[in-house]
């Protein structure tokens, strides 16, 4: 904090480096922090930035309680960052070019105004949409929802035959048709923006070339997302995609796997105490599964597990396509059939360049980190504690 | 009797009225009248629409090798006649909640069929072990053959479950007929009561050739009619066990009468036990050959046996060659102190019991064929069973996960 004396060598310091704009600013304050000291009866050398706020909360008492509303008085560095002050911002007769320069933050600002004005714009598409949809509207009867009932028809053989009916895994039900516009045209929109997020906060402040506190972040991404939502968004993607990065596809962490001479892919598998050696090979007909010389029935009697070694096959659309041989030793029966379905997973990837973020998107080759806790003392096992007793 | 041919009787035999009491009955009242009261008999059978996977009649009398692959339905009603006892509780679940039992027609009951429908030309008596993985289908074809029998009018004599006898927790008493020995009340009584509902046609007109007094006072004479021996069980707990062995006894003797032993758990009555008696010994099943050939040492070893084993243990010894035949199922699932990795008849059943046994028929029940498959998930979703439907994908899912295994696919459908 200037004391008074250094006060004149400071200022002096700072004109050289800042804008003219500052150097009254300045002078002003440090007016003022005297005038402020004299009037609470202190020593204007020993009046800190407490004693400062302590003074105005005295002499301006408020009852608001949102600490930007209230009377403050900070030193012009604090309110005006450097970047601001750049002799290109200032006119020449000393005036900010910048609309909204003395909220401290106007990159901020203005791009709220920006994003205002395009949600305005799309509103009027949408206001013009729905004029003319509700002549199209008029001429649908009824909306078919021929599709939500299409699971539970009888079946007879020929229906079977056709390939256009997609299956159903494990419950998931088809998207049926819904009358929600918002998540139809946010999917849509987000299918069009591809695979990406929205900019972190630093990409942020570098993309707006000001610095940007966690709060107002927030809010900007609150907004966008808000904007992104709106049924008729696809006007402004260009807006959007400004603030969105992609996301490349996923590089596979490890090691590269290939096939080996005999068209095998092997890897290992973990989990908890469980580790799998798979070999898969493409298979003709029906896919074989042996685990330490045994069927996959007779290995894992429980659906569960069969289940879980399913799963990566499933996600690839191969079930039945493969055959697989492995051996697994230590843990227990869930342990090693997550552990065979990792190698599976890993294993799969060297099949085909398109299993593999599949497979990533699905979890499937991230090795489940999770084991056994370790028991505590003073306590029964890893989190039940002792009997509470009264005394 | 169908409707038609009632009204037409009624025709017939009306007096005729005079002529203002005609009037008010017309012929529409007189049809009315007659519905009324023909309710109970079943209107004519009209060509109902029957779904490809299923046979067009359900009588297991007129199945052939053109009925392969399909399945036929009995309702919940005519079900529980033949099987009181039911079957397994997976199937019975099954059979609750679809209300009708629909038994896939397979090669091997077919199999097993036919030949009991030749058996008028051999000598010796048929005897089939149906043995296969587990899971498969053992039980069900015991079913379809017990079905057939039942329509063909033969005398059954079928022990749903022998792992319930063998390894039941139920009161075990100390036989009055022999000491030594063991009966179970519990059981006998309700294995009795099954016989009577199920071949209570026949008892009465089948015979019995010996004279058996029951204790001090009651006597059966020769000649009388068996259902007296199994109502002589049913009203005496203590006899209950004795009363099956003289059953057995006389049935092992008559001739003429067509008669299916059908046991299901075949094996567990030649393995260990885990009965209790009084005095918490483990009682044990006796090996029938060592007491034959070496009556000295029967006499310890006949210590501590469970009767109801014992009685068709003997049975097997002596089946009536000409019109009987035994058909029986083993199961892996559920016996104690099982470590045979096998399934197979070998595995399952000691060597001397095969022994005893010879000459039998080893009839292999495996997975479902691919055509099998898609046939039980008609029915499954006919039925309702599958409530959420199949296709391609998700029969490929459905035979990874259940390995085509029978009980498996059941109990996948029914969790879809």
């Amino acid at each position: 904090m200037c004391s008074g004396s250094g006060f004149d060598a400071s200022c002096a310091q700072i004109v050289c480096c800042s804008a003219p704009f500052l150097k009254s600013r300045v002078k002003i304050y440090y007016k003022s922090v005297g005038r402020l000291a004299k009037m609470m009866s202190r020593d204007p050398d020993t009046f800190t930035e407490k004693d400062i706020e302590q003074a105005i909360r005295y002499l301006l008492p408020t009852s608001l309680f949102a600490r930007d509303a209230m009377p403050s008085m900070k030193h012009p560095f604090e309110i005006y960052h450097t970047h601001l002050l750049e002799a290109d911002n200032f006119t020449e007769d000393g005036k900010p070019k910048a609309a909204a320069f003395f909220t401290g933050s106007p990159e901020y600002f203005d791009l709220i105004y920006e994003m205002y004005q395009q949600q305005e714009q799309v509103k009027q598409m949408e206001a013009k949409k729905q004029s003319e949809d509700s002549l199209v509207y008029l001429h649908h009867a009824s909306v078919d929802h021929g599709q939500l009932a299409e699971n539970t028809t009888e079946h007879t053989r020929d229906i079977i035959d056709e390939s256009e009916m997609d299956g159903e895994d494990f419950g998931e039900e088809s998207p049926s048709v819904t009358t929600e516009m918002d998540s139809t045209a946010a999917l849509a929109l987000s299918n069009q923006l591809g695979p990406s997020r929205w900019l972190k906060k630093d990409e942020m402040s570098l993309k707006l070339a000001a610095q940007l506190s966690d709060q107002q972040y927030d809010v900007i991404i609150a907004r966008l997302e808000d904007l992104l939502c709106m049924a008729g968004s696809v006007v402004v993607k260009d807006f959007l995609m400004g603030f969105r990065k992609e996301i490349p596809p996923s590089v596979q962490h490890g090691k590269e796997r290939k096939l080996d001479k005999a068209g095998r892919a092997y890897s290992s598998g973990h989990r908890k105490c469980a580790v799998a050696q798979v070999w898969v090979t493409e298979g003709e007909g029906e896919g074989a599964i042996m685990i330490n010389r045994q069927l996959l029935f007779d290995y894992f009697p429980k659906l569960d597990d069969r289940q879980q070694i399913m799963y990566p096959f499933l996600v690839v659309d191969g079930v039945g396509k493969f055959n697989v041989l492995c051996s697994v030793s230590g843990g227990g029966t869930t342990g090693q059939a997550g552990a065979i379905r990792h190698g599976i997973s890993k294993a799969l990837t060297c099949f085909s360049e398109s299993y593999g973020p599949i497979l990533e998107q699905a979890g499937l080759l991230t090795r489940d980190p999770r084991m056994v806790e370790r028991k505590k003392p003073g306590q029964k096992k890893a989190r039940k504690k002792f009997q509470w007793v009264k005394r | 009797c169908t409707i038609d041919t009632f009204i037409q009787s009624i025709k017939v035999y009306t007096m005729p009225l005079p002529r203002r009491q005609l009037r008010r009955v017309t012929f529409a009242k007189v049809v009315d009248f007659a519905r009324c009261y023909v309710s109970a008999v079943p209107p004519r059978q009209r060509r109902q629409e029957v779904p490809i996977f299923q046979t067009q009649d359900s009588n297991p009398l007129n199945f052939g090798d053109r009925d392969l692959g399909k399945v036929y339905v009995t309702p919940r009603q005519a079900f529980a006649e033949v099987f009181p006892h039911g079957l397994r509780t997976a199937f019975m679940k099954e059979v609750q909640s679809c209300g009708q039992a629909g038994i896939l027609i397979r090669k091997p009951a077919l199999d097993i069929i036919n030949q009991l429908k030749k058996q008028n030309r051999f000598d010796t008596s048929l005897k089939f072990i149906i043995n296969g993985p587990d899971g498969c289908g053992k039980t069900l074809t015991l079913a379809h053959v017990i079905q057939y029998c039942r329509r063909a009018n033969w005398l059954l004599v079928h022990i749903p479950s022998v792992f319930q006898w063998v390894y039941s927790k139920q009161e075990v008493r100390h036989s009055l007929h022999d000491p030594q020995t063991f009966d179970q009340p519990d059981e006998a009584i309700q294995w009795l009561r099954n016989f009577r509902t199920v071949n209570s046609s026949h008892l009465a007109t089948l015979k019995t050739c010996g004279r058996y007094t029951w204790g001090k006072a009651e006597i059966t004479k020769a000649g009388s009619p068996l259902g007296n021996i199994v109502d002589q069980g049913l009203q005496k707990p203590f006899y209950a066990t004795d009363a099956i062995g003289v059953l057995l006894k006389e049935l092992a003797q008559s001739r003429g009468h067509k008669i299916l032993f059908a046991v299901d758990e075949f094996n567990g009555l030649f393995g260990p036990t885990s009965v209790r008696d009084p005095d918490k010994q483990t009682v044990r099943p006796v090996a029938l050959p060592l007491y034959s050939l070496f009556p000295l040492f029967s006499l310890q070893l006949k210590l501590q046996s469970l009767n109801l084993v014992t009685h068709f243990q003997k049975l097997m010894n002596s089946l009536p060659s000409e019109s009987s035949a035994l058909v029986t199922a083993l199961s892996r699932r559920g016996m104690f102190h099982n470590s045979s990795a096998g399934f197979g008849v070998r595995d399952l059943l000691p060597k001397w019991c095969l022994d005893n046994v010879k000459p039998y028929v080893s009839v292999r029940v495996e997975e479902y064929t691919e055509d099998e498959m898609t046939t039980v998930l008609d029915y499954y979703v006919h039925t309702k069973w599958l409530v959420s439907g199949y296709d391609h994908k998700r029969l490929i899912e459905i035979r990874f996960l259940a390995a085509r295994k029978p009980l498996a696919v059941q109990q996948i459908c029914a969790t879809c």
